[in-house]
């Protein structure tokens, strides 16, 4: 059995140029956690993933994943594809290849996992047990009919369960999420949300997810960390999260 | 604004040139021999020749439409070739000169892209004449070198321009840089890469023809000897042969495109 993950983020700061983007931020994640990051636009919310993604590095500051440091293997390819392998990632525009289809979008997340030669075998034609892994998988999210469909003929609902798929291909030890319901309706995006909880629940993997709607991330999520200006505002159980907090955490600056 | 003042320049250059040249429009009035043989020569266009207009041919000569068919089949083999051999060679090159590939790499690819895409085909073909004779094989080479630049060229651009998300999101995912490009790149890319590669071959027709005018024996080998012969009911009839390809070829390239595309 897969071991829960843990992170540590240790007084991390990030600019842009002039511009700081993130400071002094401090989080620790443990296990079976369903983290929201809330606040408004530019609050830092997509760059803090990222930095837990590995995508990229902070200027000062440890991002440790069990331990390991993204940073320290900034420069060593093999073993910072290992690590960004170990974390799954829905990305808010689902960045899938629409003119292949689902099956080979979500082969495409196991790569990491693979061979040169096979990853590429797999893209062309995947062969029968690993066609019937992503059938199993695509079934759980309610999509297992859609197989074999192109994924620009899917709604933006099902694109947003292939994207899912995709990420739990790679068997991720944790599942990041960036906005993944900011187009779609209410009533899917609370039904999507519930579904990636339940599969990061599966699999005991610690969810993470940014949400510009604070009122669906205090009904489902269990802990809710509030971001403005690149800094940690709160960090919550839901249930103890305010209207006064989050009325302050989204106020004008000027108001 | 930045578009419309080169095409303002692109006029004024054309306007200077026109001077420079000292152009007279008059000296296109055909003299009275010419203008007869002009009326000849369109007067032929109505009626295309089923077989050889002169009389006196050889009786070991193949049929006319024998002769017609194998030309167009040479025609369209040495594009084939030519084509063939300039994915081949057009595709690594493209992906080299893309901005996937470090900078030195990129750099000195472009720059033999470059080089072999500023000499014509038809410069390639009497290059290549004089130096290997008259060769099947340096026919197609002569395509396959600005073809295969070329390529490499809207490639490369196609290759940059194709949208990144994927690509990047399977490397944040693990997969390495080819692997990533491979699944999440090159798909992206593909629908319109197939499609020039598709309109190139066309272009490789036109020009295969051509190539005929040197010896090779395609089509443009036998138009210049009906040429020549002043049978013009036979150039016709190559003129055609070759128009019907090429629309049958654009026909179906367009509708592998919106096959692709849509």
């Amino acid at each position: 059995m897969i071991v829960p993950a843990q992170y540590r983020i240790d007084r991390v700061s990030l600019s842009y140029g002039e511009t700081s983007v993130l400071s002094d931020i401090s989080l620790a994640i443990e296990a079976e956690q369903s983290v929201a990051f809330v606040g408004p636009s530019g609050a830092g919310k997509t760059t803090l993933l990222r930095l837990m993604a590995g995508s990229v590095f902070p200027d000062s500051g440890t991002i440790e994943l069990d331990g390991r440091s993204f940073a320290a293997v900034c420069d060593r390819g093999s073993e910072l594809r290992r690590m960004r392998a170990e974390v799954g990632f829905v990305h808010q525009d689902y960045a899938l290849v629409p003119n292949l289809r689902v099956v080979q979008n979500v082969v495409s997340g196991g790569f990491s996992r693979r061979g040169f030669w096979s990853a590429l075998a797999d893209l062309v034609m995947p062969k029968r047990p690993l066609q019937q892994e992503v059938l199993s998988l695509l079934d759980r999210l309610g999509i297992g009919e859609k197989i074999f469909q192109r994924v620009d003929t899917l709604s933006g609902g099902q694109q947003q369960r292939v994207a899912l798929a995709r990420a739990l291909f790679q068997q991720p030890r944790v599942l990041l999420a960036d906005e993944p319901v900011s187009s779609v309706d209410p009533t899917r995006a609370r039904a999507l949300l519930e579904l990636m909880h339940a599969v990061a629940a599966e699999r005991e993997l610690p969810l993470v997810v940014s949400l510009h709607d604070a009122e669906l991330a205090r009904a489902l999520f269990g802990r809710m960390v509030g971001l403005r200006e690149g800094r940690i505002e709160f960090d919550l159980p839901a249930d103890q999260v305010d209207s006064e907090r989050l009325q302050a955490l989204y106020a004008l600056p000027n108001a | 604004m930045r578009q419309g003042l080169v095409l303002i320049a692109l006029l004024v250059v054309g306007m200077i040139a026109y001077l420079a040249l000292d152009l007279d429009l008059g000296g296109l009035s055909p003299t009275r021999g010419g203008g007869d043989l002009l009326l000849e020569f369109l007067g032929a266009a109505f009626k295309p020749a089923f077989d050889y207009e002169s009389g006196a041919v050889p009786t070991d000569w193949n049929p006319f439409f024998y002769q017609v068919f194998a030309g167009l089949w040479r025609t369209v083999v040495f594009a084939a070739a030519a084509i063939g051999l300039s994915l081949v060679i057009g595709f690594p090159l493209g992906l080299l000169a893309s901005s996937l590939a470090p900078m030195p790499v990129r750099v000195s690819v472009r720059a033999m892209i470059a080089l072999m895409r500023s000499v014509h085909e038809l410069l390639w073909a009497v290059v290549l004449l004089a130096a290997v004779g008259l060769n099947t094989a340096g026919a197609v080479l002569a395509l396959t070198i600005p073809y295969a630049g070329t390529l490499a060229k809207i490639f490369s651009e196609m290759l940059d321009e194709a949208p990144p998300q994927a690509f990047r999101a399977l490397q944040l995912a693990g997969a390495t840089r080819l692997q990533a490009f491979f699944a999440g790149l090159l798909p992206r890319a593909a629908p319109d890469m197939a499609a020039y590669a598709f309109y190139r071959f066309e272009c490789a027709l036109r020009s295969s023809a051509v190539l005929g005018f040197f010896g090779y024996p395609t089509i443009g080998y036998y138009l210049k000897l009906s040429f020549e012969n002043l049978h013009f009911r036979e150039v016709w009839t190559w003129l055609y042969v070759l128009i019907i390809v090429v629309i049958l070829l654009e026909a179906w390239s367009s509708a592998l495109r919106r096959r692709f595309v849509a």
